[in-house]
């Protein structure tokens, strides 16, 4: 049983410069907890709160119900994974792992047998013997989860851990952190800024932005239901497209003036449209690349959800294809299926899913449920 | 093929050169030195040459003035003071040297800065307005004629303190935090992770502090106040005239004084390890 | 078992007797050679005394014997009985520190002052008090090739300042391109010693009786320099800085100087180090003109008011000045004895050498005793002497300085100031300092955090035993001296400290406008750091480079070479590099001949000698720098270079875009360091030049400790450091804005 509980926690540095604010976050026992943001949100600086490496302005964190603000690191029973993997470089690979454990004065052979354990887990076991200036990156890595493992501890900390590898090794050691989760059941803080990375492991992820927590939920939920702008546009590659309209209600039906094309909103989405007071006024439509079809090949499910672009960029992936296209006020970024054989310059039809559009307040960018 | 047999021989001149550049470099930086070791073992009438040799004839070679030197002096008992000088002075000051430059790299505490900085400030005054206080601080502190009186104020050096954390601060910091996650205190990072990564940079200092406590001569000279404590580098000096030098006599001391210097030097420079530091952020 | 027995019982009996009185300790120093050998006498000593006296001797090496009395003085640990060169007396008896002996000498039946050389026990006079008793004495005398001088046409020395020249242009030799091959006689422009028996000699003395001013004759000054000055005006000698030091013996060997004058250790130098020409000289009392004076000069012996065995050192200075205890002295160290009779003994009467010191003895003078001897030495008269002969003004005009000189060091300020008026302003000074220091720490903006927090308190274990060293070793003595630099320090406030008085900023006042010396010092100093900070640690840079090349073999080997000019005793590296620097046969005047250039007189040419220092500098200190770049080149990741292989980028990027950056650590330090360290100059011109020629290699600290040890001067001793301290200061400030703006 280690919960995490962050309670009103912020960060306050000497000269005045705040750098977290009101953090209230509560991350289960064996639950793989994400967070992400990008640069300077602060989300490695809530880590290393929880770490004890930072000291905590106000706010409270406890780990297992109790409250930890003022112990250090040692007595939290935690392990993190560094950026840059942080080995130590005058000791091999045997004496890095079992490190913390010599300093926590185990005996020899709890020790031994603990790091050749987690060496097995890694693959690490015929380079025990060498120092880390002979491993490559993704050994080095693989040393730096190791030196957390073998301590066994409450919390699993990492901060960015796979950011200095190569994109094929990236995937590859984020399909072993998962497995290495489900075979330890551990409770696990993971930082990263990168999203693919936020949404595959996560079992929640935590969005941050500015200092501040701006979203907290499952993968999926993030994905479908953002709560404002920052986190719709964070979330998911190509990032979703921002349209800014006009909402006109013409007798009862509500059309979205993009400016060239006019497109009919579902009838319910006008009540919370009303309600947000936002009829007649500008918004953000906010639409995912893979909700809008080339309409040679998508039937639209409404009418008055298609409008004419030109394209401008094409980029086939394989399985599908990106497209940058551009109406005479906006560019749009969609994604199309393999079998796309769009051209640049082409102008084409395009279908909105309109079971998939989002709607942002323009201001405060927050979402229009 | 071409090409590549093209660079290996531009390689092999490159080798040559830079061989023969270092061979030259070399004589120059020896000469005194080989002339003091050459001059050493000459009588002393051989010893005013037009131009001095610096390889003594075989049939003028001599060890009289080794002879004189250790029939004159005490050798051994110097050569103990001088040790226990030394080896208490360079342990001493690197202990008290290396903690102090692991707080101002590594730790936090207020006006770090504003400390450093009045402490390289006082590098700037040269000593020898400052020893006439010292000395008197050193005779209320009862600390006159004994090792002691050596030692402690040679303990803290702004030098040392520089030097020292000039290097720390290159160690990466997620280093000294994977430690405390690790479960250290910081006596145990600065001792297990800190210093052995500092290597190279102490080895440095070691060297640099043996030499300076070795050499020191107008320390011990004030300090010790009784003759059969003196330094090496102290009795040999009693071996010159006021006026007039013995050559011979003053080279074979300058030998024994400096022989221990380079075996010094000679140990601890294996310590210069290539690649010690795994790259911090990009590694 | 009984033979254990029997040994326990026979060591027991080793063991004195209970009830037997410990013999008093009687504590002498001596210095060098005489400092062994007193061991001997003073065994004899203890036994004519029946044991009931230990005499515990310690020998005190010449160089660092001044520092070493006088600390012991201010100390107050000072021996019983102590050897004091000549020219000490009078600052060691004004400030107080020896005991007069008059009353001691009076009724004492051991010790008849007239048998002494009179020169000798004037020696011992201060104000009018006798303050020790002669030991051995010395003095200054021709020595000459008399085979060359027979060749010339001499059967016998010059007598009289006529015969010496005609002698010396009758020697003088010059071959093709006007390169002198032979001098008449070796003489040095700057030395007082040199130039004052000439003075002496016309019937010329320097000060009043009472010591209080100049009494210096015109007429007789000017003629007695115009003949010094035309020695050099014609060549006759040559043009040195300093001492010929081992070059002198050469050259006397091969007749390139004839002739010099020196003292009684040089006969036996001579026949050990060149005993070609031990049959071939000889020595003669100076020439004269009225008289034929020389300098006396030698050792006494001295008792100190703090002494704790007076009584004994009493009997022991007696014992040391019986004729035939200075007879058995000269036996074991060939110092000259102190007492005329013991001249009439052997093996004294039969050497041929000594007739010539025992003439001179005869007529002898010492300089003045006055307590600022020293000062008005270094900073009047050779000063004067050396402008004057280098032609830089003329003989009135240095008459004219020599007076005002002497008379600027004699005068003091003696107002009277009230003792606590002065304790209330050092007081006040103290805590003013203390307050701007407080002032210091508790301004300045709050500082970046820091990656990583660790509490305050973790870091005081690790600080205080560094920061409690600094505080009493570093901070309260650079307090003390800060608020000495306020204040007339010097020898009168040693003797009696209500002496003391605040003087303000007098001292930086006069430094910064009229001291001549000083402006020239802080030019080279400037002129040194400009030009070897950028040198040596171009140069060590370089070397580190070299030896951490991958392509070097055997780099340990060449690592210790390159550093071995660090470790090489000083003295070592002075000889060779004043071979090398030597005008007749140096290595460097050999190869502008190879040339076809015109040889120099390296450290003897004023523009020269600086630049000679500089690069003797950078040989000697760049392997300090050098091994500090080596141990940072060993923090560069080597991964960086792997990536740069790939990259393909030339040799020359990458020590500009990788190596360069990454050793910024080792830089700032190193820049910083050797910028501080090289603003304090000072083995280099102390062990080559002295600070000449003509003060060109004159350095501020080298001035600063003329004054803080020679000349007692440690007010203004430490307003020179304190303006030194404030260029340092802005120089390094300078240099840490140019590193924080090109970091940004």
């Amino acid at each position: 049983m280690a919960e995490v509980t962050l309670k009103g926690v912020a960060k306050i540095y000497e000269g005045g410069v705040q750098a977290v604010h009101d953090v209230n976050l509560t991350i289960h026992d064996k639950e793989f907890m994400v967070l992400v943001g990008p640069s300077g949100s602060g989300k490695s600086t809530v880590l290393r709160m929880v770490a004890g490496l930072e000291s905590i302005s106000e706010g409270d964190i406890s780990i297992d119900g109790q409250v930890v603000n003022h112990q250090p690191p040692k007595k939290r029973d935690i392990a993190m994974v560094f950026q840059d993997y942080a080995l130590y470089p005058h000791m091999n690979v045997f004496d890095n792992m079992a490190f913390g454990l010599k300093v926590q004065k185990y005996p020899m052979a709890e020790i031994r047998r603990r790091v050749d354990e987690a060496a097995a887990i890694l693959e690490l076991t015929h380079l025990l013997e060498r120092k880390p200036k002979a491993l490559s990156g993704g050994q080095r890595q693989r040393v730096a989860v190791g030196r957390a493992i073998v301590r066994k501890p409450k919390v699993f900390l990492f901060d960015e851990p796979l950011s200095n590898l190569d994109a094929k090794l990236r995937t590859q050691m984020r399909t072993e952190i998962k497995k290495i989760h489900a075979r330890l059941g551990a409770t696990i803080i993971y930082v990263t800024h990168d999203q693919v990375e936020a949404m595959t492991m996560g079992d929640r992820i935590t969005v941050m932005d500015h200092g501040k927590v701006q979203q907290i939920d499952t993968p999926i939920n993030l994905y479908q239901r953002p709560v404002n702008r920052f986190v719709a546009g964070f979330l998911g590659s190509p990032p979703m497209n921002f349209i800014p309209c006009r909402t006109v209600d013409e007798g009862g039906a509500i059309y979205l003036d993009e400016g060239t094309a006019k497109i009919r909103v579902p009838q319910k989405w006008a009540g919370p449209l009303r309600a947000a007071g936002r009829i007649g006024q500008e918004v953000i439509l906010g639409i995912r690349p893979e909700n809008i079809g080339d309409k040679l090949y998508v039937q639209p499910k409404y009418p008055d959800s298609v409008m004419t672009a030109t394209v401008d960029v094409v980029e086939p992936m394989g399985s599908e294809v990106y497209c940058l296209l551009k109406s005479d006020k906006n560019n749009i970024q969609a994604r199309f299926g393999g079998m796309s054989r769009v051209q640049p310059n082409q102008e084409i039809d395009i279908v909105f899913d309109l079971d998939a559009i989002h709607f942002f307040h323009p201001e405060t960018g927050a979402a229009i449920v | 093929m071409k090409e590549e047999t093209r660079e290996r021989v531009e390689m092999r001149f490159r080798t040559i050169s830079l061989f023969v550049f270092v061979i030259f470099a070399t004589a120059i930086t020896l000469m005194p030195f080989a002339w003091m070791i050459s001059t050493s073992f000459k009588p002393e009438d051989k010893i005013l040459t037009k131009t001095p040799d610096l390889i003594p004839a075989l049939d003028v070679f001599t060890d009289t003035h080794y002879v004189k030197l250790f029939d004159q002096v005490n050798f051994m008992g110097h050569f103990f003071n001088s040790l226990i000088v030394t080896l208490g002075v360079t342990f001493f000051s690197l202990a008290v040297n290396a903690a102090a430059a692991y707080a101002f790299a590594k730790l936090h505490f207020p006006k770090k800065e504003r400390l450093f900085a009045l402490l390289l400030i006082t590098m700037m005054i040269p000593m020898q307005v400052t020893m006439i206080p010292s000395f008197i601080i050193l005779k209320y502190l009862g600390l006159l004629n004994s090792y002691a009186g050596l030692i402690i104020p040679g303990g803290a050096s702004v030098y040392g303190i520089f030097l020292l954390r000039q290097f720390m601060m290159s160690i990466p910091n997620s280093l000294l935090e994977a430690a405390r996650i690790d479960g250290c205190g910081e006596w145990t990072i600065f001792w297990r992770i800190v210093l052995p990564l500092c290597r190279p940079v102490l080895a440095t200092l070691t060297i640099f502090t043996f030499i300076g406590a070795w050499n020191d001569f107008l320390g011990p000279l004030i300090i010790l106040l009784e003759e059969s404590k003196y330094t090496l580098p102290v009795a040999l000096a009693t071996l010159n005239g006021q006026y007039g030098t013995e050559w011979g006599l003053l080279m074979a001391g300058s030998v024994i004084v400096v022989v221990p210097v380079v075996i010094v030097f000679l140990l601890v420079q294996r310590h210069y390890i290539k690649g010690l530091m795994v790259g911090g952020v990009k590694g | 078992m009984h033979v254990l027995l029997i040994s326990l019982i026979g060591l027991l009996a080793a063991f004195p007797a209970h009830g037997a009185e410990p013999p008093d300790v009687l504590r002498v120093w001596a210095m060098g050679f005489e400092g062994k050998k007193i061991a001997d006498v003073a065994k004899e000593f203890e036994n004519a005394n029946d044991s009931r006296v230990k005499v515990v001797t310690q020998a005190i090496p010449w160089s660092g014997a001044h520092e070493k009395i006088m600390t012991s003085v201010i100390g107050e640990i000072p021996p019983d009985v102590c050897q004091m060169g000549t020219t000490w007396m009078a600052e060691f008896a004004t400030i107080g520190a020896l005991e007069p002996l008059d009353e001691f000498l009076s009724q004492s039946r051991d010790v008849d002052v007239s048998r002494f050389w009179p020169g000798a026990l004037e020696t011992n006079r201060v104000r009018g008090r006798l303050y020790g008793v002669p030991w051995y004495v010395d003095t200054r005398i021709l020595f000459y090739r008399a085979d060359l001088l027979r060749a010339a046409g001499f059967d016998k020395p010059p007598e009289t300042w006529e015969e010496l020249l005609a002698v010396c242009r009758k020697l003088k030799k010059t071959g093709p391109d006007d390169k002198p091959e032979r001098y008449g006689i070796a003489m040095s422009p700057n030395d007082w010693g040199e130039f004052l028996p000439f003075f002496w000699q016309n019937g010329g003395m320097l000060l009043n009786d009472e010591m209080t001013a100049a009494a210096v004759d015109r007429e007789t000054f000017i003629e007695s320099m115009n003949v010094f000055k035309t020695f050099f005006d014609e060549e006759l000698a040559p043009l040195l800085s300093q001492g010929a030091g081992m070059d002198l013996f050469h050259a006397f060997k091969t007749g390139y100087f004839p002739m010099f004058v020196s003292g009684p250790w040089m006969v036996s130098e001579i026949k050990t180090k060149i005993p070609e020409v031990s049959d071939s000289f000889a020595v003669a009392p100076r020439p004269g003109k009225k008289n034929r004076k020389s300098f006396i000069g030698g050792c006494n012996l001295v008792t100190f008011q703090k002494s704790r065995q007076k009584a004994w050192a009493l009997k022991f200075i007696a014992y040391m000045s019986r004729p035939d205890v200075q007879v058995r002295w000269y036996e074991l160290t060939s110092d000259l004895p102190s007492v005329r009779g013991a001249w009439d003994a052997e093996p004294l009467k039969s050497n041929r050498h000594l007739e010539g010191f025992h003439q001179q003895l005869e007529w002898t003078q010492a300089p003045p005793n006055h307590p600022s001897w020293e000062e008005m030495a270094q900073t009047v008269i050779m000063q004067v002497q050396e402008k004057i002969v280098r032609g830089k003004i003329t003989v009135e005009q240095g008459y004219q300085e020599l007076v005002d000189g002497i008379n600027g060091v004699i005068q003091r300020s003696s107002a009277q100031q009230s003792n606590s008026l002065k304790l209330a302003v050092c007081g006040g000074l103290a805590l003013l300092l203390i307050l701007a220091l407080v002032i210091y720490f508790v301004t300045g903006k709050a500082e970046t955090a820091p990656s990583s927090q660790t509490r305050p308190a973790q870091a005081v274990p690790f600080l205080f035993p560094a920061l409690l060293l600094l505080s009493v070793f570093l901070l309260i003595p650079i307090m003390a001296s800060l608020i000495m630099s306020l204040t007339n320090w010097d020898i009168y406030s040693l003797m009696r400290l209500s002496n003391l008085n605040l003087v303000g900023f007098d001292n930086y006042r006069k430094l910064l406008t009229q001291d001549e010396v000083f402006k020239r010092s802080v030019l080279n100093t400037f002129v040194f750091v400009l030009v070897a900070v950028p040198l040596t640690i171009s140069v060590a840079l370089g070397m580190a480079l070299v030896v951490n090349s991958a392509l070097l073999k055997f780099k340990a080997f060449f690592r210790t070479g390159f550093f071995i000019p660090v470790i090489t005793t000083m003295v070592a590296v002075a000889v060779i590099w004043r071979w090398l620097y030597n005008p007749q046969f140096g290595l460097f005047n050999l190869g502008l001949e190879k040339l076809g250039l015109q040889p120099q007189n390296w450290l003897g040419e004023p523009h020269l000698a600086l630049p000679c220092l500089i690069l003797m500098a950078v040989w000697k200190n760049f392997g300090y720098n050098m091994i500090i770049f080596i141990a940072g080149l060993q923090a560069i990741p080597h991964v960086l270079y792997e990536a740069s292989d790939i990259d393909g980028v030339n040799p020359w990027q990458r020590f500009r875009h990788i190596t360069l950056p990454m050793l910024k650590p080792s830089m700032i330090f190193v820049c910083i360091t050797t910028v501080i360290g090289y603003f304090q100059f000072f083995a280099e011109p102390y062990i080559m030049t002295e600070g000449g020629p003509n003060n060109a290699t004159n350095s501020i600290v080298l001035y600063t400790y003329n004054h803080a040890f020679k000349f007692y001067n440690m007010g203004y001793a430490s307003a020179i450091s304190y303006v030194l301290f404030m260029m340092t200061l802005v120089f390094s400030l300078a240099q840490i804005a140019y590193a924080k703006k090109s970091e940004a």
